[in-house]
């Protein structure tokens, strides 16, 4: 077998083997190497009741306390303002980079940062939306990840990690095992170091897969979770994602295929932690059905 | 009216090819629409792909221009497989999967209430349609057409053609696979949503599930129950990956020219019982006896192969059942047909079960169909 290229069976991810075993093989390294522990990553999970009405529709005010909460707990800093200090610089071209596709980040909240980071210092002209090709993210200095949660039929997951696909100026080719390789675009040179802040849209997911909305699948979950590890964000909301899908059918309903990229994204490609035990999770607010 | 009867033409050639009942049925068909003079292109106008050489089945629609408060906006548009990505990214695999043919996208639009999208992918057959509802059978069963006097409603005998849930309308019809949704649902887009699946599947024919699907059994020797709620029709490794992830190769050569039934059965007394141990059968066939000679080449030399190192294994001919990390799986290959059993709970099990599906192999192929 060694001299076919490695192919990922089910019985890798029973064995729990997967990633380690595709990451040892591309990076020609032993399994002992990928043992080495990583440092502990802060995610932070800011939910309120009330962010959303009956219909669904988003309360402007409470959701800019939310994220308020989440950027003074991601940095530590006492107010939005300085919070935002910590992250970007008054003059970096910042790309806010949403969901535009399949379960929308709500523009509420594209707003509400585009606002907070003004009246952080950062010119608005110096603000602009990077969802697209290659040259989106090249004209920008720093990157602000703005995906919404929902799972994705060719890749399990397709939040944080998917959310840079159009950066590789080759889409489909990250589509089915590829999907494993998603976190290479993370390290593309015109990508690599410019995320400051990951800012998950949880307010209403989508927890099936697609690949077309079906609105039996979306639920008012009413949360932010924002971290500056995009691994160890995403880690905790596949964990969402899975908990939900199993209350739903009240039976185990994996996602399938298995969402390769985010173990990847840790072991291959170095972005962050996959491993929950790893993951410091900070909550603030709302605490039923949290599913985390 | 040359292109009518250009239309009329490409029907008869294409009815002269089905077998005799359904021949005559749709002669019928055509017959009576032409004495009747009813204009079968109600909305020729379009975008994108063409219109034109529409196949009799895939131009019956005559969907209402309005329907309670929604009115139809716009010429209808038309994507086909090579504009399908960019009209849905990423989806675009799912529906070739299943020889996707054109879709036809009309919407509704309403002062206050929304709007309804009404989707409509023709796809090759009645089986492609069938496979993608079969995705998900989760949601409310509702009937479109009347039942005929005397008869019970078809679902429950042969499962639902359609289901509705928050808004979402999926409609089986033929070659037709319909997505009906309606922006903001209330009462009344609900009752708007229905009354357009109905137009949609009025005077077209209902033919049966694919025959893989039709041969599964309810229960194997009393022991194993089949879960209706769990059956697929598929023909592309993606959308097995999607159900029941196996590789992230192609490993038993899907594609087009094959048809995939996968399901789940459980041991137990009820098919629902979340505690049961399900056990994963997937059945394939295949153009021809080579290609499932060769899937079955490729998929064990990649899915089993440390057991095929080992000397003396039993696992080269035909059929073999193997242990292995999570329960029992086994194969057998029938003439053009594959089985596969997965996650069996023991070897006696997994042969019970492969027996059975071999079986069901033999019996399609010795009846042709």
């Amino acid at each position: 077998m060694s001299d076919h290229k490695h192919v990922i069976t089910r019985r890798d991810f029973v064995r729990g083997t997967a990633g380690a075993t595709l990451g040892a093989v591309a990076m020609g390294g032993t399994l002992e190497a990928l043992a080495a522990p990583a440092a502990t990553s802060q995610v932070v999970l800011v939910r309120e009741q009330w962010v959303l009405d009956e219909k669904h529709e988003v309360n402007a005010g409470i959701l800019k306390i939310m994220l308020r909460n989440v950027l003074t707990k991601v940095t530590g800093k006492p107010d939005p303002a300085s919070a935002w200090r910590a992250l970007v610089k008054t003059d970096d071209v910042i790309g806010l980079v949403a969901t535009d596709h399949l379960n929308k980040t709500h523009t509420e909240l594209i707003e509400l940062v585009r606002e907070s980071l003004t009246e952080a210092g950062v010119p608005k002209s110096n603000i602009r939306n990077a969802q697209g090709g290659p040259e989106k993210a090249k004209a920008c200095t720093a990157l602000i990840a703005l995906p919404a949660l929902k799972a994705h039929w060719l890749t399990g997951i397709g939040t944080v990690l998917k959310n840079y696909i159009t950066f590789s100026g080759s889409p489909s080719s990250y589509h089915d095992a590829n999907n494993a390789n998603l976190g290479e675009i993370w390290n593309m040179p015109h990508v690599k170091g410019k995320t400051r802040l990951v800012l998950v849209d949880a307010l209403r997911p989508l927890c099936d897969k697609g690949p077309q909305l079906d609105p039996r699948y979306l639920w008012d979950y009413k949360g932010l979770i924002a971290g500056t590890d995009p691994v160890a964000v995403e880690s905790v909301c596949l964990k969402i994602i899975m908990q939900k899908r199993q209350a739903l059918r009240g039976e185990p309903w994996p996602l399938s295929p298995p969402p390769m990229c985010v173990e990847m994204a840790d072991k291959k490609y170095g972005l962050g932690t996959s491993r929950m035990e790893q993951i410091q999770l900070d909550r603030i607010g709302w605490t039923a059905d949290a599913l985390v | 009216m040359h292109r009518r009867a250009s239309f009329f033409l490409g029907e008869i050639r294409c009815i002269l090819c089905l077998p005799s009942r359904e021949w005559i049925r749709r002669a019928r068909l055509v017959l009576v629409r032409v004495l009747l003079g009813v204009s079968i292109l109600p909305f020729a106008s379009c975008k994108g792909a063409s219109a034109e050489g529409l196949a009799m089945n895939e131009a019956s629609l005559n969907l209402p221009r309005s329907v309670g408060a929604w009115t139809q906006s716009g010429d209808p548009e038309f994507v086909g497989p090579k504009e399908i990505f960019k009209y849905m990214d990423g989806a675009g695999e799912l529906y070739l999967g299943y020889r996707f043919k054109r879709l036809e996208v009309r919407r509704y639009a309403s002062a206050d209430q929304g709007e309804i999208l009404v989707e409509l992918y023709w796809m090759e057959s009645s089986d492609d349609a069938y496979g993608l509802l079969s995705g998900d059978w989760g949601g409310e069963a509702v009937e479109l057409r009347a039942p005929e006097h005397g008869s019970s409603s078809p679902a429950a005998t042969e499962g639902p053609r359609a289901l509705y849930g928050a808004g979402l309308l999926r409609v089986w019809s033929d070659n037709l696979y319909a997505r009906l949704i309606a922006e903001n649902e209330t009462d009344a887009s609900k009752k708007a949503v229905l009354a357009l699946g109905q137009a949609i599947v009025m005077g077209r024919a209902a033919p049966p599930r694919p025959v893989f699907i039709r041969e599964l059994p309810a229960s194997v020797s009393s022991q194993f129950l089949l879960r209706p709620d769990r059956v697929t029709f598929l023909r592309s490794h993606l959308v097995l990956n999607s159900v029941y992830f196996l590789s992230s190769e192609n490993l038993l050569d899907l594609g087009p020219d094959c048809e995939v039934a996968t399901t789940i059965y459980v041991q137990g007394t009820t098919a629902t019982s979340s505690n049961a141990k399900p056990t994963r059968l997937l059945l394939a066939r295949y153009a021809n006896e080579a290609a499932a000679a060769n899937a079955l080449h490729h998929f064990r030399e990649i899915y089993l192969p440390e057991k095929m190192r080992e000397p003396r294994t039993s696992l080269t001919g035909d059929s073999g059942v193997v242990a292995i990390e999570d329960g029992w799986m086994g194969f057998a290959r029938s003439g053009r047909g594959l089985a596969l059993v997965f996650e069996s709970p023991d070897e006696a099990s997994a042969r019970l079960l492969l027996n059975e599906f071999v079986r069901i192999l033999e019996r399609l192929e010795a009846s042709h169909e």
